[in-house]
């Protein structure tokens, strides 16, 4: 399987088929005389800025940090061997609901969303 | 066509280094043209208004537009340098009659007076032939 | 049966997305400015549209993937962002230009100017939008979208030189104002081949649920519903240089001058008709570039994105259209002249169109998508038509635009 081709990009949902987002980046082990191991992906917009460049990296970092903590500093990370299924999306053995992946669209839903009547 | 826009702004440097003498006949031109247009949409409003089929909130708002254009017209054709001046003073002439014309149809339709308006017409008829007269003129090959 | 009733609505929400406030008027500039002359940039922007989006429609139903989907995925992020900007930027000044022609029509009906109804036009539309389901705003906008028909209804009424208007289908060189004339004939283009109208195409498979069943269908709709679009840009074209240009209004450079279009052949109802076809037209159009700017923006971050969940299951999807719709509106709100504005963000999509065909020619030609369902001879030809004119409309349309713009 060719990773960068194949993984990279891909849309990612949970074992319930909740769009999680993109596969922003790959976390690989690089091992002696063997090829490197994919051990987990990468999601969220830090993993994004890093594929830019370093700089625009670092950015997103600092600015992630600034708006929801130090602890939010990192590109969010799923292990790979959660994997379920490759198909059109790719499917992970877990619930979106118990990562942070979702923060920011939690705080959206309950600081404006629900303020608004309709909703 | 308003006054300055950014348009016309980068369109004026360009022109400036290029064109200079040639852009001002162009902007006569282009005015009496955009000016003859604009007087036979005036026409158009008003007869439209007078048989009823335009409602008088628009023929109003429309022909006070149409006013507002032919004025910029004439001013942007009074400030054209021009080795006839003669010529330019009485194309200015005939847009301003076109102007003034236009918004003497415009309170005719606020003040529905329909008699008024129905002059106004013959006025804007009036004032289309004096532009494609002086137009010609303006135009035509010195001898 | 329920095929057939599910083609026909599609070609009728085809309709809808293709006549906008782009297309009516640069078909009525040119029509004044030109006669007959320019009907071939219809005619060729209607047959490339027809292409792309037919090819939207199958690359959605059999890879499941939206066109923004594909292109992330098989380019990689760093080269999506490029076109992601662009569209967003574009699709951002064709929605401020429909806000802008749906304010006119506003204008039109009530008096009250274009500007006060910017921001409750932009409400409307959200107000939909968040309340509203796809199916209803798809397939009710677009069953209004009918009353535009009314152009095509005039043009007939009218009587024209029916050979001379086919002579115009033929591409001719200007005999007068030739920049202007190469400036609308970008700006035509521009108009009839819009990003967000295979974009949202390829999203509406999606929501719609197709599959490999609907290949058929998918042609079905692209094809007649982009030509009866077509069709009435054509007529509009024709009914401007009947009534407008005929008359000698060859310079359509105010909004107040297209009432008089239908004016001129139906009356007062020619009046209330062109209203409501502008309204209606814009409208719709305003409701799909607002969707379309969150489906791109949600798809290539890959959120939870449709139009049937609801805003709380969605949050930033709805957060985007909801953004865009009351930005668009601004410079609207700020008393920006919305014709100018049209024109303007018409050339700009003219220009942007490389960016976003290109890929078609490598997604509809690559197995991992689309199967045998590949492009054949034809699809590919009319691909790398469309890039080889949209490159030379990137490079032509700033330096006509100066100089030709009107």
């Amino acid at each position: 399987m060719q990773l960068l081709r194949d993984i990279l990009d891909k849309q990612v949902v949970d074992r319930e088929q909740v769009k999680v987002g993109k596969v922003d980046g790959l976390v690989a082990e690089l091992r002696q005389g063997k090829p490197p191991r994919v051990v987990a992906v990468e999601l969220g917009s830090i993993a994004l800025a890093r594929r830019c460049g370093a700089r625009p990296g670092r950015w997103a970092a600092w600015l992630v940090a600034r708006l929801s903590g130090k602890r939010q500093a990192r590109p969010h990370r799923i292990a790979w061997n959660k994997v379920r299924d490759i198909g059109v999306d790719i499917e992970f053995d877990i619930d979106v609901r118990r990562t942070k992946i979702f923060a920011w669209q939690n705080w959206l839903r309950d600081h404006v969303v629900d303020r608004i009547p309709g909703a | 066509m308003s006054s300055v826009d950014w348009r016309s702004l980068s369109l004026l440097q360009v022109l400036a280094l290029v064109l200079a003498s040639c852009s001002l006949s162009e902007t006569v031109e282009q005015q009496s043209k955009l000016a003859a247009s604009t007087a036979e949409a005036a026409v158009l409003v008003t007869d439209a208004w007078l048989s009823g089929a335009a409602p008088s909130h628009y023929a109003s708002a429309a022909l006070q537009s149409f006013a507002g254009t032919l004025g910029d017209a004439g001013r942007q054709v009074e400030s054209a340098s021009s080795s006839d001046p003669a010529k330019r003073d009485a194309l200015k002439s005939s847009l301003s009659q076109l102007s003034n014309a236009a918004s003497r149809a415009e309170s005719a339709v606020k003040a529905e007076q329909r008699a008024q308006a129905a002059q106004a017409v013959q006025e804007l008829r009036a004032g289309q032939a004096d532009l494609a007269t002086a137009y010609r003129q303006y135009f035509a090959p010195r001898r | 049966m329920k095929k057939l009733l599910e083609i026909s609505l599609g070609v009728v929400t085809s309709v809808g997305g293709f006549l906008e406030v782009g297309s009516m008027a640069t078909a009525a500039q040119a029509g004044a400015m030109f006669g007959f002359q320019l009907i071939w940039a219809i005619v060729l922007g209607t047959i490339s549209i027809t292409f792309l989006v037919e090819m939207a429609g199958r690359f959605a139903a059999v890879s499941h993937h939206t066109i923004a989907d594909g292109i992330r995925e098989r380019f990689g992020f760093t080269a999506f962002i490029w076109p992601l900007l662009v569209v967003l930027l574009v699709n951002f000044m064709v929605l401020s230009a429909e806000i802008g022609g749906t304010a006119i029509a506003a204008e039109l009906a009530t008096g009250i100017g274009f500007q006060w109804w910017a921001l409750p036009v932009a409400f409307l539309a959200w107000l939909l939008l968040w309340k509203g389901t796809f199916g209803l705003i798809e397939k009710g906008v677009s069953l209004l979208g009918l009353v535009t028909f009314c152009f095509v209804v005039g043009a007939v009424i009218l009587h024209p030189e029916w050979k001379q208007a086919a002579g115009g289908a033929v591409p001719s060189l200007p005999h007068h104002d030739a920049a202007t004339y190469w400036f609308m004939a970008v700006s035509i283009l521009g108009a009839s081949i819009s990003p967000y109208l295979f974009m949202f195409y390829s999203s509406g498979a999606i929501e719609d649920q197709w599959d490999e069943s609907y290949l058929g269908a998918n042609r079905a709709i692209a094809g007649l519903g982009m030509s009866f679009g077509g069709t009435i840009a054509v007529a509009v074209l024709i009914v401007a240089a009947l009534v407008l240009g005929a008359h000698g209004v060859n310079q359509v450079n105010d909004y107040n001058q297209l009432p008089l279009m239908l004016i001129q052949i139906f009356g007062f109802w020619g009046f209330v008709l062109f209203v409501a076809s502008l309204a209606i037209a814009c409208f719709g159009a305003a409701l799909e570039v607002a969707l379309q700017q969150a489906y791109l923006v949600a798809q290539g971050f890959g959120w939870t994105w449709g139009e049937n969940l609801r805003p709380r299951d969605d949050p930033g999807f709805s957060l985007v259209y909801t953004l865009t719709l009351f930005l668009a509106a601004v410079p609207i709100t700020l008393g920006v002249d919305p014709l100018r504005l049209t024109i303007f963000s018409m050339a700009l999509t003219a220009a942007s169109l490389p960016l976003t065909v290109v890929p078609f020619l490598f997604l509809l030609n690559d197995e991992r998508y689309v199967g045998r369902h590949r492009n054949g001879v034809i699809s590919n030809a009319a691909v790398i038509f469309v890039i080889a004119l949209g490159f030379v409309l990137a490079v032509v349309t700033f330096p006509l635009q100066m100089f030709g713009g009107t």
